[in-house]
């Protein structure tokens, strides 16, 4: 029987390569129906009163964009006279925004790392050809994407370029260089494939595909496993530290509360890829990047190809189950774990989950807070592989948060001021003596982050307070919380310095 | 049962110990662990299909009863004859098993945690007493069980002696052929193959006596059960035992004329043997389990993590990682397979035999479903396991009638399969487990010189911080901060070439 289903898999995935050879990726696309939803009739989310619209939104989880099969390179855009101009003050930043891209942002390099040793060596354990030719590597180190259709040479060298955010220049290259284009509307150019980015919601949807990952960009397990790092994203922190190739006047960014409307933005945006990532990882059918790892490597397919991949342990906890055994003591944890997860089973998200925490919980967030609690019930208590229904229940879960979060983030981008003070409230609650405490390194750190973000805004948001004790501290509580090569755990967490933190705000 | 107290072995702790006794011992026994996870106590007996064995070690009947070490001790602390010596019954008191009950005592700190977490009382509990006192397949512990019960005792490892008691008094009983006694319900130590079935009940686990150290118990606080190496532990435990060669010459003399063949196998052979079995035990832990978790009522959860090498997640989690460097051996990266640690030795004594198969193609198949699906799936594991479980048992058969006494050649071919395993080794404790069995073997081999055979033991026992007399329960904890680089441990498992000619 096992062995049947797992013949009909092998069909099924040969015959999605074929497809994918003979019609590319498009005919491919309308050729894989979506997967039915396994719980109808009767849905179970219909019993929360929600009406006769589907809570769990449209069953699409791949990223808004799409797939962005560009063939034209940062070249074509770094023209002396266009975005690769000399560097200068007395210039405006578009006409040196290549220039400065490839000299001072990593994307420029994220195909070079594809020829490291680790990437060599990650490349072997994966049996799927050198690394800078695999397309599993190659949609998130270039502007490739799955088609089979390999991106030339000197395209892969341009890594992340710029038809990677700003849209497959195709339709829209030389349109936005004539005066028609000042005068087109978001929709219009949308319609060419221009991608907007100025304000935070649309950054961050446009960077989780790859730090987060969606149903074609995936840091599973196995490439983690393999010597991939993990992805820890944290999309205002991230934004602050990108070399700005673009000016921010007349933009969101200038006011004082961008980088708490960054993060706040970020944190539903990622919580939302978060839940479609796993929606797609528990789905039946990851046909696309299935398809993507049999073209990479026919001879390994039949062996070393998971034909199944639920439980995906990256959406767990790493340190659930890399701890250390010697020595154990009884376990402290235990008294952190919820009262829904057994004993001994790791917990799902912690990271994108411990900043979403601060942000949730006010009473406009009822949604994304159900949808939280309700799936890790979920996959807390049990994760095994073989039950068909609960993965169904699982990925309708996922959904369901998906769009209460992506709701959650376009309310915080549609307020005119971001205040957050009920996070900062929070973070103070969390540290405040004979209380829960912070759980988790990864609580810590999405603390610190959050407190930088607020606190972004310099002197007007300090009141009283020396800018520069503020620094110190958070410098401090930085350092604390930071690996060090050759560590094995987690750093131990200084509630103290919190404490001393809060203690020199307003 | 005070008056019972001046049978206590000497050696036991006197404070909290007896208090923990008497608690034992007055607590009837619950058959169910209330809520939580690790419902070991709930299994059913597995398949009939998966339960037949070589090795024998469970087909034992089932209607004999326990005596009690009290009877036990009666001849074997006597002076009656040399297989009764005083030493028997010293050595088993000075034996830790002798004193297991006593972790389940609320006193045992360890314990006291476990319980809180699980909710269970470990003394009324099933599962907990399956390992440290009977198994529930045996008779059940009751108030009114012999205080001498407690703890692993005779009739734990040698089987429960209603039926034979008497009979194996008898002078004729000495000599029987081992399946007339393995009939009266005594378990047949001397095989190898049983012996290592025997012990991995415990210490690897067993679906049909109810003894199995699930995650949740682990991540409750249970220590983890160690990677071990049947002879030179129970060697380093005091053996209350002689070998037939270590006899009196009449004894001797008289084994020969009745056709006594139950030792055997030699002592490096016995290692090997015994490391197949330990393997076997693995292998077929994970069959029966996915047995009873696919079964019509599955009791079980899938996946049970204990199933699984313990380091495929619990590893260094620093960057950069030593993990990938060591490699997969072509299985999907990341995800979790079966122990590693018993496959060096089990490997050796594979390529020991005429066939030589090698450990991963034996195990391919089985391994196969754990690169299919995470953990793979119940009833795919339990087919897939037939293969592996087939093929070791056939290699044990074929080392089990052993080797001529004084076979160099054969010695040495051994010693370089053991020398192989350990170095192409993926993990330390399976290089230790490797050592273990080759390091006495090494120590005496005239195949090589005495200064190159010390210095390669030297250098082996070193780097992985053994004993050179070889592995015991006390000599392979080191300080988790000292855990040998693998490349090191390979390089000092190469030896030179042989001196003596071939």
């Amino acid at each position: 029987m096992r062995r049947q289903e797992r013949t009909g898999w092998g069909m099924v995935v040969a015959a999605m390569g074929f497809v994918l050879f003979a019609g590319g990726m498009e005919l491919a696309r309308t050729a894989t129906p979506d997967p039915p939803c396994p719980l109808e009739p009767p849905c179970p989310l219909e019993s929360r009163g929600e009406g006769e619209v589907c809570p769990a939104g449209p069953a699409d989880e791949s990223m808004p964009g799409g797939a962005m099969p560009s063939r034209l390179g940062v070249a074509s855009c770094s023209a002396s006279s266009c975005h690769g101009g000399p560097k200068g003050t007395n210039h405006a930043v578009s006409t040196f925004a290549a220039t400065l891209w490839m000299e001072r942002d990593p994307h420029a390099r994220a195909s070079e790392v594809l020829h490291s040793g680790r990437s060599r060596r990650m490349a072997e354990l994966l049996g799927i050809g050198p690394a800078h030719q695999a397309r599993r590597c190659l949609v998130c180190h270039s502007m490739a994407d799955l088609s089979p259709t390999p991106l030339p040479d000197d395209l892969v060298a341009d890594g992340v370029g710029c038809a990677s955010c700003h849209g497959d220049p195709t339709a829209w290259g030389s349109e936005h260089t004539l005066d028609a284009w000042k005068g087109m509307g978001r929709e219009e150019r949308a319609a060419l494939g221009y991608r907007d980015l100025s304000t935070p919601l649309d950054r961050v949807n446009n960077c989780t595909r790859c730090h987060v990952g969606d149903a074609e960009h995936d840091v599973d397990h196995a490439l983690i496993a393999a010597g991939h790092p993990r992805l820890v994203f944290e999309f205002a922190a991230y934004q602050k530290r990108a070399p700005r190739h673009w000016s921010p006047a007349g933009r969101a960014e200038v006011g004082t509360d961008f980088q708490a409307r960054s993060w706040a933005v970020g944190q539903a945006a990622t919580l939302a890829a978060t839940a479609r990532l796993l929606a797609a990882r528990v789905s039946d059918q990851p046909a696309r990047l299935l398809a993507a790892r049999v073209s990479d490597q026919p001879a390994r397919a039949t062996s070393a190809l998971p034909g199944g991949r639920w439980p995906e342990f990256a959406e767990f906890d790493c340190q659930g189950c890399h701890r250390s055994i010697a020595g154990v003591a009884p376990p402290a944890v235990d008294a952190l774990r919820p009262g829904w997860s057994a004993v001994g089973t790791p917990a799902w998200q912690p990271w994108s989950q411990a900043g979403g925490a601060l942000l949730t919980g006010s009473s406009a967030d009822g949604d994304v807070d159900r949808g939280l609690t309700d799936l890790r019930r979920l996959l807390e208590r049990h994760w095994g592989p073989a039950d068909q229904t609960r993965r169904g229940r699982v990925r309708l879960e996922a959904r369901a948060l998906a769009a209460a979060a992506a709701r959650r983030a376009e309310q915080i981008e549609a307020r005119d001021e971001v205040d957050l003070d009920d996070v900062a409230t929070k973070i103070e609650a969390l540290v405040a003596e004979g209380g829960p405490g912070i759980g988790s390194w990864e609580a810590a750190v999405q603390s610190v982050l959050a407190l930088e973000a607020i606190l972004d805004g310099g002197p007007a948001q300090l009141g009283n307070a020396d800018s520069h004790d503020v620094d110190r501290e958070l410098a401090g509580l930085r350092e604390s919380l930071r690996y060090l090569p050759r560590q094995e755990t987690p750093p131990t967490l200084r509630r103290s310095d919190f404490k001393r933190l809060r203690a020199t705000l307003p | 049962m005070g008056h019972r107290f001046h049978q206590l072995p000497p050696a036991l702790p006197r404070s909290g110990a007896l208090v923990a006794l008497v608690l034992l011992l007055a607590a009837p026994v619950a058959g169910s662990l209330p809520g939580g996870v690790g419902r070991a106590d709930d299994l059913p007996p597995p398949p009939a299909t998966t339960a037949a064995s070589i090795t024998g070690a469970t087909t034992a009947t089932t209607t004999a009863t326990f005596k009690g070490t009290v009877t036990c001790v009666r001849c074997h602390r006597s002076e009656q004859g040399e297989w009764t010596g005083p030493a028997t019954t010293l050595h088993w008191r000075e034996d830790a098993h002798s004193r297991a009950h006593l972790a389940l005592a609320p006193t045992n700190e360890r314990t006291a945690a476990i319980e809180r977490v699980l909710g269970i009382e470990a003394r009324r509990t099933r599962a907990c007493i399956a390992c440290h006192s009977h198994a529930p397949a045996e008779p059940a512990v009751t108030a009114e069980t012999p205080l001498l019960h407690a703890g692993i005792s005779c009739e734990t490892c040698h089987g429960a002696a209603s039926a034979y008691l008497e009979p194996h008094a008898a002078k004729e009983w000495r000599f029987l052929p081992t399946e007339e006694k393995s009939a009266f319900g005594m378990h047949d130590l001397r095989s190898p193959a049983v012996k290592a079935a025997n012990c991995a009940a415990c210490h690897v686990g067993d679906i049909g006596s109810g003894r199995l150290v699930t995650h949740g118990m682990y991540a409750a606080g249970h220590p983890p059960l160690r990677p071990f190496e049947v002879e030179s532990f129970s060697t380093a435990l005091g053996p209350h035992w002689r070998r037939i060669e270590a006899k009196p010459e009449t004894i001797r003399a008289e084994a020969a004329a009745a056709g006594y063949r139950t030792e055997a196998a030699g002592p490096i052979d016995r290692s090997l043997i015994e490391g197949l079995g330990v393997l076997r035990q693995s292998v077929r832990l994970a069959a029966d389990l996915a047995a009873v978790a696919e079964g019509e009522t599955p009791q079980v959860s899938w996946p049970e993590l204990s199933l699984h090498d313990c380091r495929a997640c619990h590893h260094e989690l620093v960057l950069p990682s030593q993990r990938p460097a060591l490699g997969y051996r072509r299985h999907v990266p990341g995800r979790p397979t079966l122990p590693a640690w018993p496959l060096g030795l089990a490997g050796a004594a594979l390529r020991s035999t005429p066939e030589k198969p090698a450990v991963d193609d034996l195990l391919a198949p089985l391994l196969a479903e754990f690169d299919a699906v995470p953990f793979g799936t119940p009833r795919a594991v339990v087919v897939a396991a037939v293969g592996p479980l087939t093929g070791i048992d056939a290699a044990i058969a074929r080392l089990a009638p052993g080797r001529a006494r004084g076979d160099e050649a054969g010695d040495r071919a051994a010693i370089e399969a053991l020398a192989a395993a350990g170095a192409t080794a993926d993990d330390v404790d399976g290089a230790r487990v490797v050592a273990a069995a080759l390091l006495p073997a090494l120590a005496t081999s005239p195949a090589w010189g005495a200064d190159e055979r010390r210095a390669a033991c030297d250098r082996i026992a070193a780097i992985l911080g053994l004993d050179p007399a070889g592995m015991s329960p006390g000599s392979h904890r080191p300080a988790p901060t000292a855990t040998p680089d693998i490349r090191a441990v390979r390089a000092a498992f190469i030896l030179p070439a042989p001196t003596s000619p071939r």
